[in-house]
C-alpha cells in the first residue's frame, strides 16, 4: 500500500525524539485542547462580498457538551455565533456551524474560532483560525513595532518604552 | 565631530567649500580623480590614480561622532554611516594621537573597538579611518575620544518593567483591569550612542534594576532586549524574537537624550497595549512576560543544579501567529505548515530546527494568545527541558481530556503540564482564548483524572503523579504524603540511567529509578502509584512487566512483549480502541536481548500492513515501514545487548480513523 506522510512524521519523531545524530526533532505535540477537530471549505472571495462558510466540529471523544464561538475578525465583519450542540456527542459525531462576514479588504484573513467540550463537569477549548482568502489571499504582516538594524547589523524590532527620567539634584 | 580640525577639510576640492590648510593631497587626487578634475584645476601634474571608470565615485568616510565615555569603557568606533556608489567598501581605522595606542579590535572592519584609558592629562584619543572603495578610491575621517575618570562618572540607572495581565481565576480570561507591574528579571540592557552603537552592556537584576557608569553630558539611549544571556554558573541563551520578521530580536527602546550632569534614573515600562477594549498600542510587554516565565524555570533549575548549562533557545511569538490547523481541513495542500514566516503556526509547539530549538507560541488576539499563559510558556520549555538535558520518546500527536495514550506521548505530557505547575507553584494551569481573551479554561494538575481513566497510559495521572511527588502539600485524598521537591526529579531526568534506559520513556521508566533513589520515601510513592493504578513496590521496573491495568481491553497488556533471538512470537495486536496514532494499543512494544553483535533480521508478520521500528538505549537503530502487504523484512547491524521494538499496523496509525481495527502481529528476529 502506498504510505502517507503520517507514518512518515511518526517516523521522524521516533528518530529525532530519541536523541539520534539528526539536527531536527519533532514538534511536541502542543497544548492540552479540547477533543474536537474542525472542517471547512477553503474559502475565496472579492473584498466587499459577503460569505457564508459551514464548520463542522467533530468530537474526538464523548463530551456531555460542545460549544462554538465565530466572533469578530480582523479584516472582516463577522456576525457573531455561539452555538451550543443539543446534548451530548458520541466520539465522531458532529455539529455544523453556520458563519456570515463580510470581507473588508484583500488579504488573508481568519474567521476567530472557539470550541469548547465538557465532560463530567471539566472544560477545555481549543481556537481554529479558519483563512479567508479576500482578493489576492496574501498575507500581510503587521509586526509589532518598527524593524531596525541594531548594533552589528541585528535585526531587531523596536517597541517603545513608556520612560520617565528624573535627574539627582546637583551638589 | 564639532571642533576637531580633521573633519570636513578633504570635502572642498568637489563639493564647493573652501579649502581647509590641512588639505590631503591624496585626498585630493582621489577625489578629483573621479571625473571633476575641471573643478579641480585641470589635473595638471602629481601623482593620480588611474580611474578605475568613469562612472566611479569617490567613497565618503565617516568616523562617526565624538565620543565621551568613561575610562576602562570598550568603545566602538563606527564607520557605518561611510558611503560609496559601489559594493565593497574597506574599512582601515589607525590610531593618530592620545593617551596611548590601544589594541583595537575589527580595524579592518566598520566598527573597531577599543578599551579606552586615560591620562592624567586627559588627552583625548584620535583614530583615522580610510575607506577604500572597489576601484581603489579613499576618503579618511577622523574622530575623538575622550576618557574621563571614572571618579568623575554619574550613574544612569533605572528599573525595567513589563506589564503582566493575570487570570481571572473564576474562569481563566485574562483579567486586564487586574494588571500588574512585574521587573523584567535577567534581561540584556544596552546602553547606545546616538548611533545606535552599544556602549554598554548590562542585565538587570531580580528586581529589574540596571545600573550604568556614564560620562556627564552625552546623548544615551537605554535600549532592553528580550534576551536571557547568562554565563557566570549556569548559562542559558534565550532570545524572544519575532518569526514573522525574519526572527528579529525584541527589543524595548527608551528616547536617546542627555545624560545629564548628575546622577540620573530612567525607569522603562513595556506597555501591554492593551486599551480598553483592545489592543490599541503595540503589545510591548509580551516578550518580556514570556521571558520571565522562561526565566522563573531555569533558575529552578539552576537551584538544583547550578552548573546547569542550557543550549541555545529560540522563542518565536508574533501577533500574527495563529491558530490555523493543517488538520482541520482549511489549509491549501501547497503550504507548508507550520510556516513560521506567514505566522500560521496552528497552535504552540516545541521544536528543534537546524540544530536549534524553537519555542513557537500563538499570538493573535480574540483568537488564541499564550504570552500570559505562563503554565503554556513553562510546558513548552518543558519539552526543550526534555529534549536537550533529559529524554522523550514522544511520538506527538493530539491529546486531550481523559485520552488513553500511547505511554510516550502520555509521558511527555504528563511531565509538561506537571512541569508547569512545579515552576509556578500554582497547580492551575490556565490558558485564555477567545474575543478579547475574556474565556479560558484550567487544569488543576493536582487533581487526577476521573471516571477510571487513570493508569500509565494517562497524561492526567503522569502529571498528578509528578506534581505529587513535588508539592509540599501532602493531601490524603489523594494519598500524597510526599514532598520530594525538584532536586530528586531533576536528578532522574538528567542522569544516564534514565537518559540511556533500554525501556522507551514512560511513567515506568521514570518512576523506577526515582523510586529506587528514593529509599525513604517508597511507601509514599508506591501510595501515589497505587492512586493511579499503576504497578508499584517491588513489582515495578523501567518495562512495567509486571502491570495489571489494561484500561479494560484486551490489546494493551503486556506492555512489552518479550522476544527471543530464533523464535517467532505472536499474538501481538495493534489495536484502535481509544482512536488512531498515538492512542493506546495503537502502537505495540517488544523487548529482546541481543546475545552478541552482528546481522539480524527482523521480520513482522500479519494481516494487512505491519511496521516497526527498532531502537536501543533511546537511539534509532533501524525500521521496516515499507507498504508491503503482509510482512515486513529487515536486516541490521545490531550490538549486544537489550533493544525495543514499536510494533504497528499502518491502518491504526495513518491518520484515517474510519479504517483501523485490531491486528494482531508475529515477531520473528533471527541472527545471520
Amino acid at each position: 500500500m502506498h504510505k502517507t506522510s503520517t507514518l512518515h512524521l511518526i517516523l521522524v519523531a521516533l528518530l529525532a525524539w530519541a536523541g539520534s545524530a539528526v539536527a531536527e526533532s519533532d514538534r511536541s505535540p502542543g497544548k492540552p485542547t479540547a477533543p474536537v477537530t474542525m472542517t471547512a471549505a477553503p474559502i475565496h472571495l472579492a473584498a466587499g462580498d459577503r460569505g457564508v462558510t459551514q464548520l463542522e466540529f467533530t468530537a474526538s471523544q464523548p463530551v456531555d457538551a460542545l460549544r462554538v464561538w465565530v466572533g469578530p475578525s480582523e479584516g472582516l465583519h463577522v456576525t457573531p455565533v455561539e452555538q451550543a450542540s443539543d446534548g451530548s456527542l458520541a466520539a465522531g459525531q458532529a455539529m455544523l456551524v453556520s458563519a456570515e462576514f463580510l470581507a473588508d479588504a484583500d488579504g488573508r484573513h481568519y474567521l476567530n474560532v472557539l470550541a469548547q467540550t465538557t465532560r463530567g463537569g471539566i472544560t477545555r477549548m481549543r481556537a481554529f483560525a479558519v483563512p479567508v482568502h479576500v482578493g489576492d489571499g496574501k498575507r500581510r504582516l503587521a509586526p509589532p513595532g518598527q524593524a531596525k538594524t541594531g548594533p552589528n547589523g541585528e535585526p531587531v524590532i523596536s517597541l517603545t518604552a513608556r520612560e520617565t527620567v528624573r535627574q539627582a539634584a546637583a551638589e | 565631530m564639532p571642533g576637531f580640525a580633521g573633519r570636513g577639510t578633504l570635502k572642498g576640492p568637489c563639493s564647493g567649500e573652501p579649502f581647509a590648510d590641512e588639505c590631503d593631497v591624496r585626498k585630493l587626487i582621489a577625489v578629483c580623480a573621479v571625473g571633476v578634475l575641471a573643478a579641480c584645476g585641470g589635473g595638471g601634474g602629481g601623482a593620480q590614480t588611474a580611474p578605475p571608470g568613469p562612472s566611479n565615485q569617490a567613497p565618503v568616510a565617516n568616523a562617526g561622532t565624538d565620543q565621551t565615555v568613561v575610562e576602562n569603557a570598550t568603545v566602538v568606533l563606527d564607520g557605518r554611516q561611510s558611503s560609496d556608489d559601489r559594493a565593497g567598501l574597506g574599512f582601515q581605522w589607525a590610531y593618530v594621537s592620545g593617551p596611548g595606542q590601544p589594541a583595537l579590535t575589527g580595524a579592518n572592519t566598520a566598527q573597531a573597538t577599543f578599551v579606552a584609558q586615560r591620562t592624567n592629562a586627559g588627552a583625548p584619543y584620535v583614530f583615522r579611518l580610510t575607506v577604500t572603495d572597489s576601484g581603489g578610491l579613499q576618503d579618511t575621517d577622523t574622530v575623538q575620544v575622550t576618557a574621563i575618570e571614572a571618579s568623575s562618572a554619574q550613574v544612569l540607572s533605572g528599573a525595567v518593567t513589563y506589564d503582566h495581565v493575570p487570570h481571572d481565576p473564576s474562569d481563566s480570561s485574562l483579567d486586564y483591569d487586574a494588571t500588574e507591574l512585574l521587573p523584567a528579571r535577567g534581561v540584556t540592557v544596552q546602553l547606545l550612542d546616538s548611533g545606535d552603537n552599544a556602549v554598554a552592556t548590562t542585565r538587570t537584576d531580580d528586581n529589574g534594576f540596571y545600573q550604568f557608569d556614564v560620562a556627564p553630558n552625552v546623548q544615551r539611549r537605554v535600549r532592553v532586549r528580550a534576551e536571557l544571556l547568562r554565563t557566570d554558573g549556569p548559562r542559558w541563551d534565550v532570545q524572544v524574537v519575532d518569526n514573522t520578521s525574519g526572527g528579529a530580536l525584541y527589543v524595548l527602546d527608551g528616547n536617546l537624550q542627555s545624560t545629564g550632569g548628575t546622577n540620573q534614573t530612567r525607569n522603562l515600562r513595556a506597555p501591554s497595549g492593551w486599551t480598553g477594549a483592545s489592543y490599541g498600542q503595540p503589545r510591548a510587554a509580551a516578550p518580556f512576560a514570556i521571558a520571565d516565565s522562561i526565566l522563573e524555570a531555569m533558575d529552578d533549575m539552576a537551584a538544583v543544579d547550578p552548573a546547569v548549562d542550557f543550549p541555545e533557545l529560540r522563542v518565536n511569538w508574533s501577533t500574527s501567529n495563529v491558530t490555523r490547523f493543517d488538520d482541520n481541513g482549511t489549509s491549501d495542500p501547497s503550504d507548508d505548515f507550520p510556516n513560521l514566516v506567514t505566522g500560521e503556526v496552528g497552535t504552540s509547539f516545541y521544536q528543534r530546527i537546524g540544530g536549534v530549538s524553537n519555542i513557537v507560541l500563538v499570538g493573535a488576539a480574540d483568537n488564541d494568545t499564550d504570552e500570559y499563559d505562563g503554565h503554556i510558556v513553562v510546558h513548552e520549555w518543558g519539552h526543550f527541558f526534555e529534549d536537550r538535558l533529559s529524554r522523550s520518546d514522544s511520538i506527538g500527536g493530539p491529546h486531550g481530556l481523559g485520552d488513553r495514550l500511547d505511554m510516550r506521548v502520555a509521558f511527555g505530557e504528563g511531565f509538561g503540564n506537571a512541569l508547569s505547575g512545579i515552576i509556578t507553584d500554582d497547580p492551575f494551569y490556565r490558558d485564555s482564548f477567545g474575543t478579547r481573551q475574556s474565556l479560558g479554561f484550567a487544569i488543576d494538575v493536582e487533581s487526577g483524572p476521573t471516571g477510571g481513566s487513570q493508569g500509565w497510559y494517562s497524561e492526567d495521572s503522569v502529571q498528578q503523579l509528578l506534581y505529587d511527588l513535588y508539592d509540599a502539600s501532602n493531601d490524603p485524598a489523594d494519598d500524597d504524603t510526599v514532598t520530594l521537591g525538584l532536586q530528586p526529579l531533576y536528578d532522574i531526568f538528567t542522569s544516564n540511567s534514565y537518559r540511556q534506559t533500554p525501556a522507551f520513556t514512560s511513567a515506568f521508566a521514570f518512576m523506577t529509578p526515582l523510586r529506587a533513589a528514593q529509599p525513604g520515601a517508597q511507601t509514599g510513592i508506591d501510595a501515589l502509584l497505587d492512586a493511579q493504578d499503576i504497578v508499584s513496590g517491588a513489582a515495578l521496573d523501567a518495562f512495567g512487566s509486571n502491570e495489571t491495568n489494561n484500561a479494560g481491553v484486551a490489546n494493551v497488556l503486556p506492555v512489552y512483549t518479550t522476544a527471543i533471538v530464533g523464535t517467532t512470537t505472536g499474538s501481538i495486536c495493534s489495536d484502535d480502541p481509544f482512536g488512531e496514532g498515538n492512542k493506546l494499543s495503537n502502537w505495540r512494544f517488544a523487548r529482546v536481548d541481543i546475545p552478541s553483535s552482528g546481522s539480524y533480521t527482523v521480520t513482522l508478520t500479519g494481516s494487512n500492513d505491519p511496521d516497526f521500528v527498532v531502537f536501543r538505549n533511546g537511539n534509532f537503530v533501524g525500521q521496516g515501514t515499507s507498504g508491503n502487504a503482509g510482512q515486513e523484512t529487515q536486516s541490521f547491524n545490531l550490538v549486544a545487548g537489550e533493544h525495543v521494538l514499536a510494533l504497528t499496523e499502518f491502518a491504526n496509525v495513518d491518520g484515517d480513523p474510519n479504517n483501523g481495527s485490531e491486528h494482531c502481529l508475529t515477531l520473528n528476529i533471527q541472527a545471520n
